[in-house]
């Protein structure tokens, strides 16, 4: 089941007086389930094309579509709580709530949606959650009083806690030295296995692309790879 | 829920930033509680002091003009007066008749001092006895001519004991010079609120008798209500009926100087007989209520409570502009936080509470501080024991400054106050929730 789907999408950044033609027509279908890596040097495009999958950015043109729902037409309101429900996010500085500690930090999405779980099963799903991430014993420690790894494990965490289908990860392993961004990359594999959710990531590091089912290769806002396993 | 621990966790972020904004709001607030609540105790206070040392709420006076054309002061038709008073019955608590000489002078050996003397009609005087406190000598005998109650400090002054006989040098209501013979009955303690004025009580016929007034005559007829609510409603009801019979001259409409200061006379004794006036037939009346006499002070305090309110608004506008400045840092210090939280699936609105909450929130913190500061400030000003002759004393209540702060004024502060910090915070509230989520991730912070 096709999830995610680009046709010709393009993005062009204003710039002074001209603009950066960032994305250049750019089409790709990505399935439910998947684990996929958009690959590429820096400032070929991949984040511009992960911001647009996340609805947070919009392409100046071409259409980006999610369960077959045309992005553009939608308002903030239907936006955001698509992101809610569909998305999960993961990023390169970890970006915790600094003033929430793990738990909290995890529960945190929970809390935005209309209908939380009631208390006593959201508390048994997260601390379940923190197990898997390795994070069992930190429960009440702040972000700032964890390694790097760790605070990815929390933003791995927090980004499957609503059960999104979908998960964006730009540069995970970016900010992190090559053995805890592998083992960052197998605890994300690890989740797409077990709860089947959908993984799209982003790197420039070739050594860790080897792992996903989906690759795509960018090079200049262009596709130059697109190859499923 | 989540949102609101969120705000208040984020107050604690820059520590040194909420507690000097938290700072200047408690200031603010404990400046206009502080202040409140010292003008309206003092208003209290005042009244109490005046409805006691005056005998009652609604203060009758009469005057008549006698053929020489002098004006006295006197009651002489009690009949109309009678008559008009039995129509409030149902509101009236106390009725005290009463004469008074207002600068005497008692002389006991070779020392003398000045003092008031009320005389009284002891029958209908419950309320004065109660709160006299003996302190030598009883008040057994007070019925009796020529018995004089004395407060301690005057008998300090020149000396006298219970049982001894003192020399009282008075006007008449003519003008004339007399002295009178008086045996001290007892000595009280100084009356709790007006001590610094010294008044002396005795039997009324006696009293007429030294300052020209026939036995069955008084000055003032004093009522003393149920409800201190109804002084108006009472006074305007009685006037009307007076009215029927007799001229009247009403406290509150006398806007002409002669009779301003003919009030402020007759408030601390000082009556000037032979005003030069139309005269008339029999008995005028003139009534004035607590609440014409409590008027400059009610002003008074009505111009301190707009000073406060003023400093108040000026204290947190200034303050305001720290807000708006801090909360414009904040937005740019958690941009990529708000991002953050947006992207993970968090409404506008909810970013924008966020930011009022926690503004709304410091200013709750900092008001309750002020209120709490205010709280021990009046408590321990209001423990102070000042001095009998204490230039304050109007405004003691037992020798005590009396403060009263009341809940709807706290709320009313804090409601400002809650009003001002939203109105501040909304603008960069606004933009922190109009951010585009994209920009807001890419940001440094
Ligand atoms: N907000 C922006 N304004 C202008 N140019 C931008 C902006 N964001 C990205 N770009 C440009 O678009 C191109 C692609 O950027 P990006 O998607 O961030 O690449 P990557 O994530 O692969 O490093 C780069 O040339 C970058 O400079
Ligand atoms: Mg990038």
């Amino acid at each position: 089941m096709t999830v995610i789907s680009l046709k010709d999408v393009h993005k062009k950044y204003p710039l002074g007086k001209t603009e950066v033609h960032a994305v250049k027509g750019v089409s790709f279908d990505i399935e439910s389930g998947d684990f996929i890596s958009i690959a590429g040097p820096s400032g070929s495009g991949k984040s511009t094309i992960l911001n647009m999958i996340g609805c947070i950015d919009t392409p100046t043109e071409g259409i980006v579509t999610i369960n077959e729902t045309n992005t553009i037409d939608l308002k903030d309101k239907e936006i955001t709580n698509l992101r809610h429900e569909v998305l999960g996010f993961i990023f390169q500085n970890f970006n915790l709530i600094p003033v929430l500690n793990v738990f909290e930090n995890i529960e945190f999405p929970m809390l935005l949606g209309k209908n939380p779980l009631p208390r006593l099963e959201r508390e048994t799903w997260i601390f379940g959650l923190m197990d898997e991430v390795g994070l069992g014993d930190w429960k009440t420690h702040k972000p700032n009083e964890l390694s790097g790894g760790q605070r990815q494990r929390v933003a791995i965490a927090r980004a499957l806690v609503t059960k999104p289908q979908i998960v964006l990860a730009d540069e995970p392993t970016a900010n992190l030295d090559s053995e805890t961004g592998a083992s960052i990359i197998q605890l994300m594999k690890k989740m797409n296995k077990e709860y089947g959710t959908t993984f799209i990531f982003s790197t420039h590091d070739q050594s860790i692309v080897e792992i996903a089912d989906h690759v795509i290769q960018l090079k200049d806002g262009k596709i130059i790879e697109n190859k499923r396993s | 829920m989540n949102i609101s621990k969120i705000a208040i966790r984020n107050i604690t972020r820059q520590k040194k930033r909420s507690f000097l904004l938290g700072g200047a709001i408690a200031f603010g607030v404990f400046i206009i509680i502080t202040i409140g609540s010292f003008t309206s105790g003092m208003t209290e206070t005042l009244k109490t002091n005046f409805t006691s040392i005056m005998g009652g709420h609604i203060y009758i006076l009469g005057t008549e003009t006698l053929d020489s054309g002098r004006v006295v002061q006197v009651i002489g038709d009690t009949a109309d007066l009678g008559k008009a008073i039995s129509t409030i019955d149902d509101l009236v608590e106390e009725y005290h008749i009463r004469s008074q000489v207002g600068m005497g002078e008692i002389i006991f050996g070779s020392k003398s001092t000045t003092l008031q003397i009320s005389g009284v009609d002891w029958n209908k005087e419950e309320m004065l006895l109660k709160t006299l406190t003996v302190t030598g000598g009883s008040l057994e005998n007070i019925d009796n001519p020529g018995m004089l109650i004395i407060p301690e400090l005057i008998a300090d002054k020149i000396g006298v004991m219970a049982g001894e006989t003192v020399l009282v040098r008075m006007d008449t209501v003519t003008g004339q010079k007399n002295v009178g013979e008086f045996t001290v009955a007892a000595i009280t303690k100084d009356q709790d609120n007006f001590s610094f004025i010294s008044m002396a009580y005795t039997e009324m016929g006696y009293l007429n008798g030294l300052i020209g007034l026939g036995p069955n005559e008084y000055q003032y007829l004093n009522l003393h209500l149920n409800n201190i609510e109804d002084m108006d409603i009472a006074s305007e009801r009685l006037a009307a009926e007076l009215k029927k019979t007799s001229p009247v001259d009403l406290g509150k409409d006398d806007s002409d100087d002669e009779k301003e200061d003919q009030r402020h006379g007759f408030m601390f004794g000082g009556f000037a007989p032979g005003a030069v006036e139309e005269p008339w037939e029999g008995t005028k009346f003139s009534i004035t209520t607590l609440n014409d006499i409590m008027e400059p002070v009610l002003q008074l305090v009505n111009i301190l409570n707009i000073v406060s309110l003023s400093l108040f608004i000026i204290l947190m506008l200034i303050t305001m502009v720290g807000l708006i400045n801090t909360f414009r840092m904040v937005l740019i210090e958690r941009t990529k936080e708000i991002g953050t939280m947006r992207a993970i699936g968090m409404h506008r609105g909810s970013v924008r509470s966020i930011f009022l909450l926690e503004a709304l929130f410091l200013s709750l913190f900092g008001a309750f501080g002020g209120i709490i500061l205010s709280g021990v400030t009046t408590i321990a000003a209001g423990l102070i024991r000042f001095t009998s002759d204490s230039p304050l004393g109007l405004f003691l209540n037992n020798g005590k400054l009396q403060f009263i702060t009341s809940p709807s004024g706290i709320l009313k502060v804090v409601i400002l106050l809650s009003i001002m910090t939203l109105a501040a915070v909304y603008m960069p509230a606004r933009k922190a929730a109009r951010m585009k989520v994209v920009d807001a991730l890419r940001a440094q912070y």
